[in-house]
Formats: C-alpha cells, sequence, structure tokens
C-alpha cells in the first residue's frame, strides 16, 4: 500500500512539473511509431508495422495552438504464399510486398490544460503522401511508386517530464487518397516519441 | 558549422529514403524462388481440341544454344506429354502425317541477365514438322518474364495449328506457361522441382482438357 502511495505520489510530481514559466516558440519531436494497414493497404500488406519514424516540428502561436509541419516513414510488409490471378494469367510463387509510406503534413495542433501540465491535444495533417511500393515475386521485382494528397486527424498528449523535455504519446489516421496507379494507402499510426521545447 | 553539416546529413538521409525506400530483406529456400506463370485466352473454348503432339527435343535459346539434349529434357517432355494426356487429349504418334489440334513447344533459357517483356513471345512458322522457331507474335498480353538469368527459364507454349496463318508465317499461341527459378542444387532436387513446378502449370490452368 505505502509502495502505492509513493508511486502515485511520484507521478503527481512528475507530471505536475511546472514550465509555465517559460514562453516555448518552438517543440520539435521525435517519435517511434507502429503502423496498423487499413483497407487497401491492409488488403495488400496484412501485418503491422513495427517500423517507423516520425519527425515533427510545432511553432507555438498561443498556449493553446500551435503550426509546423510533419515527416513520417512507415514501412510495411508481408509474405504470401499460392498462386495470385489477374486477366488472363496465373502466378504461382512466394511474394513479398513492401510498401513504403512517407506523409509530408503541415500541421495545426490545439492543446488542452496549461503550459507545464499534462496536455492532451487534437491536431491535424495535410499534404502529400510518398507511397513506394514493390513487390517481389520469386526473382522478379514490380514497382509502383506514387504521389498522394493527403491528410490526417490526430489525437494525443504531450507529458512534461523536465524542464524543456517531454514525452509525447499519440495517434494518427493517415490518409493517402488514390491515385490512377495506385489505391488509398490508410494506416493508423502509434507513435511515442520525445519532444524537446525552445 | 556541426549544425550545417547535420542538416545535411539529414536532408541527404530524406532523399536518400525518398528515392530509394528501405526494403527489409527476407530468406528464401531455392525452391520458394520458384514461379510458375501461365497465360490463357479468356475466350478460347479448350474442349475443342482433340489431338496434341509435343516435340522430342527440348529448344535450347540464349548463350546457351547448345543442340546437345541436357539431362532433364525427357523428364520434362514426359511431364509435359503426361499432363496432357492427363486432360484427355490425345498424343498423335505422327505429327508429319497427321497434323495435331495443338503442339506444344518447349524451350529453356540459361543466360545472365533479366529481362521483362510486355508481352509473350511468339514463334515464325513454316507450317512443317518439327515447327520452325522465329520471332513474331505478340498478344498484347499482361507482361511475364521472358528474358536471360543465371537461372532457368521453361517456357511452354501450346498453338493451335489448325489457325496458323501461312501468309504472315504465324500461329496463335492459345496457353503459354513460363516456370523461372534458380539452376542449383542437387539433380535430384533440381528434378524435383521440375515436376512440381511443371504439375504446377497445368494445375492451375482448370480450363485445360476436354
Amino acid at each position: 500500500m505505502l509502495r502505492k502511495h509513493i508511486i502515485i505520489l511520484a507521478l503527481s510530481l512528475l507530471f505536475s512539473f511546472n514550465v509555465s514559466a517559460q514562453e516555448w516558440d518552438w517543440a520539435t519531436s521525435v517519435h517511434y511509431s507502429v503502423g496498423l494497414p487499413i483497407g487497401d493497404l491492409k488488403d495488400f500488406t496484412d501485418n503491422t508495422s513495427g517500423r517507423g519514424i516520425i519527425f515533427e516540428a510545432r511553432n507555438f502561436r498561443s498556449d493553446q495552438l500551435s503550426i509546423g509541419f510533419s515527416l513520417g516513414w512507415q514501412v510495411f510488409k508481408d509474405r504470401l504464399e499460392g498462386t495470385f490471378s489477374q486477366d488472363g494469367q496465373d502466378i504461382t510463387g512466394t511474394q513479398v510486398r513492401y510498401v513504403n509510406t512517407l506523409p509530408i503534413m503541415f500541421t495545426t495542433h490545439y492543446y488542452l490544460g496549461d503550459p507545464g501540465s499534462v496536455r492532451p491535444y487534437l491536431g491535424a495533417g495535410v499534404g502529400t503522401v510518398r507511397s513506394l511500393q514493390r513487390t517481389d515475386v520469386g526473382l522478379f521485382s514490380l514497382s509502383n511508386n506514387n504521389w498522394h494528397f493527403g491528410f490526417y486527424p490526430e489525437v494525443g498528449v504531450f507529458i512534461p517530464v523536465s524542464f524543456d523535455m517531454g514525452i509525447n504519446v499519440a495517434a494518427k489516421y493517415n490518409y493517402g487518397i488514390a491515385t490512377s496507379d495506385s489505391f488509398d494507402y490508410t494506416y493508423l499510426a502509434l507513435s511515442v516519441g520525445f519532444t524537446w521545447l525552445n | 558549422m556541426m549544425k550545417k553539416q547535420s542538416s545535411k546529413a539529414l536532408m541527404g538521409m530524406v532523399v536518400a529514403v525518398f528515392l530509394s525506400g528501405c526494403y527489409p530483406s527476407e530468406d528464401f529456400f531455392v525452391e520458394e524462388l520458384d514461379l510458375v506463370v501461365t497465360n490463357y485466352d479468356e475466350e478460347e473454348n479448350y474442349a475443342r481440341f482433340t489431338t496434341f503432339a509435343v516435340p522430342d527435343s527440348v529448344v535450347r535459346i540464349g548463350d546457351d544454344g547448345s543442340e546437345e539434349p541436357g539431362p532433364f529434357d525427357d523428364l520434362i517432355l514426359d511431364l509435359v506429354s503426361d499432363n496432357m494426356r492427363s486432360l484427355g487429349y490425345v498424343e498423335e504418334d505422327d505429327p508429319e502425317n497427321n497434323t495435331p489440334d495443338l503442339i506444344v513447344l518447349v524451350e529453356l533459357l540459361v543466360q545472365d541477365n533479366t529481362v521483362v517483356a510486355p508481352c509473350w513471345p511468339g514463334w515464325g512458322w513454316w507450317g512443317g514438322w518439327p515447327p520452325y522457331w522465329g520471332p513474331g507474335w505478340c498478344g498484347g498480353w499482361p507482361w511475364v518474364p521472358v528474358g536471360s538469368y543465371t537461372t532457368g527459364t521453361l517456357t511452354f507454349n501450346m498453338i493451335d495449328v489448325n489457325e496458323a496463318d501461312m501468309d504472315e508465317e504465324t500461329v496463335p499461341v492459345v496457353w503459354n506457361s513460363i516456370i523461372n527459378g534458380l539452376v542449383t542444387g542437387s539433380d535430384a532436387s533440381i528434378e524435383n522441382r521440375i515436376r512440381t513446378n511443371i504439375n504446377q502449370a497445368f494445375d492451375q490452368s482448370p480450363y485445360l482438357g476436354r
């Protein structure tokens, strides 16, 4: 019981760390992200991706509002075996399917709570998604690379852990709209990262 | 100065990622790199054919243009004939005098380079027996690997002899199979893969047969 109280007290102290005396202009983050494919992307690569990273920079326009940009990179991979058919052609072999998605977004975020405290936030990004898709089958490779219009809504929480640093946990619903040559690239990115304030 | 160099390094990394992406490697057994492709005409009625013939040799093209039979030629030709017979087609024993409905041509390609063509190769035709090999017919079908490799590529082409165009010296290919893989391992292993893949080519073509 005593141990539980100590942990609660420690967490309370940690999360109440007051940095509100400082006016921060920028928050720069690096996230590790896990990608859960959705829709057409899930049909193509049905595996959760553990290979992801997100760089972000946010400029605070007020205590509640920031604008900035985000650069993400998520790599999906799946291995399939069997016969694949299309328009008068059947192919039997082992396929390895890769998708690299790189969302490049202008972002805006709205923060709840006070500066220096734990701050949940809502955000959105709009921009482009670069997709690099490759299918290896047997000894052959087929590539299909595209640029998509993209956007995402986002929810997250910033947890300050020191004077000018915090942990950022977020969920982004990335959406890259289909082009004439490719399907929608949609996935949920769950990320955790470090944020530096300056 | 240091900051500038770091920024340049970061930019370089970003550009590299955008150009090439990341493709984590995958381990394969040799047989997992085997590929069996079949092309067919969705409008064709394959039950209308009755007889067939298979030439008595595997034609080698590419750098290995040898006319000497290879160690697996008989196996390959027998497997093709066996599968055709299993489908209900009757093998014509005297194709020089009795023209069969179908001829299945077998070729082997062994080379070092890789080429992917937008259509599959056809054959010039001179109407006799055995059929003449030449460049030509291209049906506008989806891409298939037809090029040359450090691997082996077996190609079967089923031609509709009765629809041969003697003036243009072309014949329609009504079914085509391409089997590609690494030529490595023991003879027993290669033989097993040949057997598996040739049977697979016919198994994945349920529209064939009488």
